[in-house]
């Protein structure tokens, strides 16, 4: 195999030929590949399935040339932005399952940015929405008695907008 | 305004009896995310400290929400809606009426929540971030914050906002708080934040003097001088083990000597200013990282053109101080000491704003002098370098092709290299490259694009190369190998202009492609101002 491809053996047994840079990406990977040197062995991913490595190989091609993210220096004093590039954005309009499945590939992965757009697509979905619409949208059972929720809401009521 | 606005309102006039429902406890969340069933399997397959990633995007009212959903989300959501209490008392301006509370209206029912809730909401509170928006009395401060500091046991960072003045709350007021919290409030402070220093820097270090476990500091100008240490402290210096210095404003030797007397094995971070007066000694910092230098013109006049007399002495006196400073550096500078990690050198600080020339005139000379603070940067020891400035690409591509700097390895690159770096020395080139890297003026930035024909040439004549005093230290012994610098950081000021944006992408380009040349990698980031 070229120096410049890894080869990456998912869960259910697909083997992808991936360029070093793409690959490089993932923390996890680039560290493994550190470890490995230069070898021909296929580096096991049994957390992530074919379709959610895909996935994700296609956001890593996408962002192959950004540059290393710096750790942002943020106090609780600003809240982190929401924002989501339009091709993010875009990438990220996917089944709620598969969403799921990317977060939790990236943070197995330790694709630090893609966990952020994954995040922040929920965060988003979240956003402007009563706790009604939450549980309906996440379908998240309420088992909270209604004197516990409406002191709940009694506690928090300072946060609501206002 | 919604009913639960006016729910709000009262709360804080009137608390309600103690709730008679007994919620769910909160600390400590239990391991698994969801031990009740409620989550749908592939919400539920998520990670705590994944969820936690998400509530940190939300704010108070989606959090709010959030508590409401299930057991399951009730201590995750507390944690982030109270971990820092933002305080505030915006009142458009105005003064607190007499009748009500000091704070404005949420604020002041959270701090009511809080207190009904105590100890289970209030141990949840490890920040307080506490700005003024209208005028509030130092008794008031003192009181807030002596409320806050009873009812919180786990407070340890607390944030002193600048306030609407831009004067901040004051020494006083803090140091009035500590005497009514209970004993030890002041030595459980680990962060200390003051954006604004109001008060006399002696209070300050009666302050510091109390907080032993203080971490990290945050302060503005603090002009402490021997005198009020000997009489307000006698003679003690801070005794805590700062981690992170952050000084704003101008710090004297005193200060910077008092707030670090305990800190010579701890301090990793240093953003402090690099004042004309003297240079800063970092040898006794063995464990910096991170050096920040902000240049710093005491009591420059405004503006601060190349065409005053102070300004050159001005700059070479802040020229040969970074040198100094930055040759104290453990394990850096003149080769001094083993080196230690890596140090991040950054350069930041109020050229734009303080190196004004006026309208119309080539800004030619100060970036010039940029270029030579860049070249005071030690060659050892320094993996990165930050600037925090608006470099045009002249001082950058003088700086990457300064072979006697970067060292002499061999590559048919660098001698390329060497020779373009030998051409731009010549008074005829540097002119011509100064004309040709030359941002537009700021008074015609919004209208054209950079033109050459319209600069007025610079008051100072031509740049003639630095004087020997100030030319870098390490230009003067040719090197065997390439320095340590490996990465670039650069800052551009956000620009809204079409012209001065293409000239931006200009520097890029050419900056780029100068550092490939030495193995650089350069990272360019944007600011909007500091």
């Amino acid at each position: 195999m070229s120096a410049n491809k890894v080869k990456l053996s998912t869960s259910d047994q697909e083997e992808f030929d991936v360029d070093r840079d793409v690959a490089n990406r993932s923390v996890l990977i680039k560290n493994m590949l550190e470890d490995l040197g230069d070898s021909d062995q296929a580096i096991p991913l049994p957390n992530v399935s074919a379709n959610v490595l895909k996935k994700v190989l296609e956001w890593c091609e996408h962002h192959k040339k950004d540059p290393e993210p710096i750790a942002e220096d943020l106090d609780d004093n600003r809240r982190k932005t929401t924002e989501i590039s339009d091709w993010d954005a875009k990438f990220i309009q996917v089944d709620q399952e598969m969403l799921f499945e990317i977060i939790l590939a990236a943070n197995y992965l330790d694709i630090k940015p893609l966990l952020d757009v994954g995040c922040k697509t929920v965060a988003n979905m979240i956003k402007g929405k009563q706790p009604e619409e939450i549980r309906k949208l996440f379908n998240i059972v309420n088992d909270f008695t209604p004197e516990e929720e409406a002191q709940i809401k009694k506690e928090n009521e300072w946060a609501e907008d206002r | 305004m919604r009913s639960s606005d006016k729910h709000c309102a009262t709360s804080s006039a009137a608390p309600p009896p103690p709730p008679a429902v007994r919620l769910p406890p909160t600390p400590p969340e239990s391991p698994a995310l969801d031990p009740h069933g409620t989550l749908s399997p592939a919400l539920a397959s998520l990670p705590t400290e994944t969820l936690h990633h998400v509530l940190s995007y939300l704010d108070p009212p989606a959090l709010a929400a959030v508590a409401c959903l299930a057991r399951t989300f009730l201590p995750l959501a507390r944690a982030h809606l109270y971990r820092q209490l933002h305080l505030r008392n915006n009142r458009d301006g105005q003064a607190a009426p007499a009748d009500s509370s000091a704070l404005d209206a949420r604020s002041a029912a959270l701090l009511a929540s809080l207190d009904r809730h105590a100890p289970a909401l209030a141990t949840l509170v490890h920040g307080l971030d506490f700005d003024l928006l209208s005028h509030l009395g130092a008794d008031d401060v003192a009181a807030l914050l002596g409320q806050v500091l009873t009812l919180c046991p786990s407070l340890t960072a607390l944030r002193l906002g600048a306030g609407s003045h831009g004067h901040g709350i004051g020494f006083r007021g803090l140091y009035r708080s500590l005497a009514l919290a209970p004993p030890g409030a002041a030595a459980r402070l680990r962060v200390l934040d003051v954006a604004a220093c109001a008060g006399a820097p002696h209070t300050l270090a009666m302050l510091l003097v109390e907080m032993p476990n203080l971490v990290e500091l945050r302060i503005g100008q603090c002009l402490l001088e021997d005198e009020d240490q000997a009489v307000f402290c006698a003679g003690r210096a801070a005794p805590c083990r700062l981690e992170t210095l952050v000084a704003r404003g101008r710090l004297t030797p005193t200060a910077f000597a008092f707030c670090t007397a305990s800190s010579g094995a701890s301090l990793r971070r240093a953003v402090v200013p690099l004042c004309d007066k003297a240079a800063l000694d970092l040898a006794p910092f063995t464990a910096l990282a991170h050096v920040e230098l902000c240049v710093f013109l005491a009591g420059a006049p405004t503006p601060f053109s190349p065409a005053h007399a102070q300004f050159h002495p001005t700059l070479s006196r802040l020229s040969r101080n970074l040198g100094d400073t930055l040759a104290s550096l453990p394990g850096g500078g003149a080769g001094a000491g083993a080196a230690s990690s890596p140090v991040v050198v950054a350069l930041s600080g109020a050229w734009d704003s303080a190196v004004t020339a006026p309208p119309g005139s080539s800004q030619a000379v100060d970036l010039v002098l940029h270029g030579d603070l860049l070249e005071r940067i030690p060659r050892e020891g320094v993996e990165r370098v930050v600037v925090r400035t608006e470099l045009n690409a002249l001082a950058l591509t003088r700086w990457l092709a300064d072979d006697a700097w970067w060292g002499s390895a061999a590559s048919s690159a660098l001698s390329r290299m060497a020779d373009d770096a030998s051409t731009t020395t010549s008074d005829h080139e540097r002119e011509r490259e100064r004309d040709h890297e030359r941002p537009p003026s700021p008074a015609g930035s919004t209208a054209s694009a950079p033109s050459v024909s319209t600069c007025v040439p610079s008051p100072c004549g031509s740049p003639s190369p630095p004087p020997t005093s100030s030319r870098s230290l390490f230009a003067q012994s040719p090197h065997r190998f390439p320095p340590d610098v490996r990465h670039l950081e650069l800052w551009q000021k956000t620009s809204y202009s079409g012209a001065r944006r293409d000239f931006q992408a200009r520097v890029r380009e050419r900056v780029d492609e100068r550092a490939r040349v030495r193995g650089v990698e350069v990272t360019w980031r944007t600011y909007e101002r500091w």
